[in-house]
């Protein structure tokens, strides 16, 4: 009788070995307990775990007799512990989707915010006015997350106690990650300097610059066209943001409750910083200067 | 620092920058174009009054900036009270230091055209409209200097305040993984960690003024009078332009084609 490749982990399920289950709270032990469902994690199973498994199995099956009573008994239990199998499965399934289903989340902001109708809205993805300005001084470059400080994030964390003890010394956090967040931040370095062209530029691009004589432009199009460059700028920090972004949940997580993992983090200390940002902007209230600082009359150093 | 903080002060620093583009608008920049046109009998010597009471202008303005960093960085870097028009142009609460260097150099490339006629109709003095066609042979390179320490500044301070955003998610992730997402452990360890990343924001933004301030000195420093002149009436002109009323009203209701 061949084998299907589940088996082993069908009696994994069915010996009374303590399985090691990766969750957000840490571990967690699984009994062989039918009225128990819980959700299993598969890739949380070390691999010499269902050799012993496999090994366990297949003497416990040699020699015995194959009488029709067994086969039946075999029938029912394999039956239900396709069952089970099914709902761990649907399970993951929920995970992936519930992962992807944020990662378009993140995509539909960042495409949504691509397109400002008014010149006034340009302002609005650089510094937006619904975030509070203390959480964008924390945490934003051009407007939101900046791009390196996403996977610095996920490298503190898989480094920190209480994450996913699979992440840290794994080639993915020691080896891919640092790369990564190498490469990302000199992508930002090249759009910093972009942006700065501009800004040094628009001197000369404005209607009321020195070479306002320009070719008898409107001025109102010029605008346009500055605020275009500006545009075009913001976009690209966006990609950054969402290549950053599925960069850690697709290349450097490849265990899908790792993922989910860091993006609850993620939103949780995103909350966090929000929380603070509130509340600072309130205690802090309006800023006050000395009006004395002003009116100094100090010469030019 | 001013301890008290009601509607009042508030109002200071809202109007801060308004009150300074306005004395610049009404006050600074009528007298010094006075002093630059034809009809002025006055001389060099009021001329170069004109060129360091503006000059003294922008420094102080810079000071107060940092007074106000010191409050509250939040407020500089993200200003409530600037326009949308002018949002964009920012870099660590300003103008952007290239700005300056980019301006002065135009002059200098201008030096080799041909005199524009229109600038007949402006009514200048002589001096002021051959300011920038016999500058000094020296001048082009004290620009390279100038823009060389300034070029790798920019991207310095760039990183500072990229590193001062890793370092606040670094704290807070250390501590995440340790309270286990607990909230109210957490508000604690986040308000440490913004506070620490706001003092360094500070630090960054006063040396970002410090190196507008010494730019602008840099450049004043290498010029004469007339040159001065001329390059401080165009740096007014066009940072009074985000300001013109006329154009902020078609600013609001153009739209952005793409």
């Amino acid at each position: 009788m061949k084998r299907p490749s589940s088996l082993p982990i069908l009696k994994q399920f069915e010996g009374n070995h303590h399985v090691d289950v990766s969750s957000s709270k840490g571990k967690s032990v699984l009994e062989d307990e039918y009225e128990h469902d819980e959700i299993i994690d598969f890739e949380g199973i070390s691999t010499p775990d269902i050799y012993k498994t496999i090994q366990k199995w297949e003497h416990s099956t040699r020699g015995e007799d194959f009488s029709c009573e067994k086969q039946g008994l075999w029938r029912r239990e394999q039956i239900n512990r396709a069952a089970r199998l099914e709902k761990q499965l649907k399970a993951r399934w929920a995970v992936d989707g519930l992962i992807e289903e944020e990662l378009s989340r993140f995509r539909a902001q960042y495409k949504r915010s691509i397109v400002p109708t008014k010149l006034k809205d340009v302002a609005q993805l650089t510094m937006p006015k619904w975030t509070p300005s203390p959480e964008l001084a924390t945490l934003t470059w051009l407007g939101d997350w900046r791009p390196s400080t996403i996977l610095d994030l996920l490298q503190n964390l898989a480094h920190s106690s209480g994450f996913s003890k699979f992440l840290s010394g794994s080639v993915a956090i020691e080896v891919i990650l640092p790369e990564l967040i190498n490469e990302l931040r000199i992508e930002e370095a090249v759009i910093d300097e972009e942006m700065a062209e501009i800004q040094a530029n628009c001197i000369f691009h404005l209607p009321f610059g020195p070479m306002k004589t320009q070719k008898g432009e409107p001025a109102m199009a010029c605008i346009q066209s500055e605020f275009k460059k500006i545009h075009r700028v913001i976009t690209k920090a966006q990609n950054l943001r969402l290549k950053a972004m599925e960069m850690a949940v697709r290349k450097v997580l490849s265990r899908r409750t790792d993922a989910a993992e860091f993006l609850v983090a993620f939103a949780g200390i995103q909350d966090l910083v929000h929380q603070w940002a509130t509340q600072h902007k309130l205690d802090r209230g309006p800023v006050s200067i000395r009006t004395k600082a002003l009116k100094s009359d100090r010469p030019p150093k | 620092m001013s301890g008290a903080i009601d509607l009042r002060s508030y109002l200071k620093i809202t109007t801060m920058d308004g009150s300074k583009i306005k004395t610049l608008k009404d006050v600074l920049l009528p007298k010094l174009r006075h002093a630059m046109s034809s009809s002025s009998t006055s001389g060099p010597i009021l001329l170069a009054s004109h060129v360091e009471v503006m000059h003294r202008h922008f420094l102080q303005y810079y000071e107060a900036l940092d007074l106000a960093a010191g409050n509250d960085v939040v407020q500089v870097l993200y200003p409530d009270w600037r326009n949308p028009f002018e949002k964009p142009f920012l870099w660590l609460g300003d103008i952007h230091p290239y700005l300056f260097i980019n301006l002065f150099r135009s002059f200098i490339r201008d030096a080799e055209s041909e005199i524009d006629p229109r600038i007949f109709d402006k009514q200048q003095n002589w001096h002021v409209v051959m300011a920038w066609k016999n500058t000094s042979k020296k001048l082009p390179a004290r620009v390279d200097q100038i823009e060389c320490g300034l070029r790798l500044m920019v991207p310095a301070l760039a990183a500072r305040a990229r590193d001062a955003q890793a370092a606040f998610v670094k704290n807070v992730a250390a501590e995440w993984g340790r309270c286990e997402g607990r909230k109210e452990e957490m508000k604690g360890v986040v308000a440490e960690a913004a506070t620490a990343e706001m003092e360094e924001l500070v630090g960054v933004l006063v040396d970002a003024n410090r190196l507008r301030r010494s730019v602008l000195s840099d450049i004043l420093n290498v010029t004469d009078v007339y040159q001065a002149a001329v390059f401080l009436e165009a740096l007014a002109q066009f940072l009074v332009g985000f300001r013109n009323r006329e154009l902020l009203s078609q600013f609001e209701k153009c739209s952005l084609e793409l």
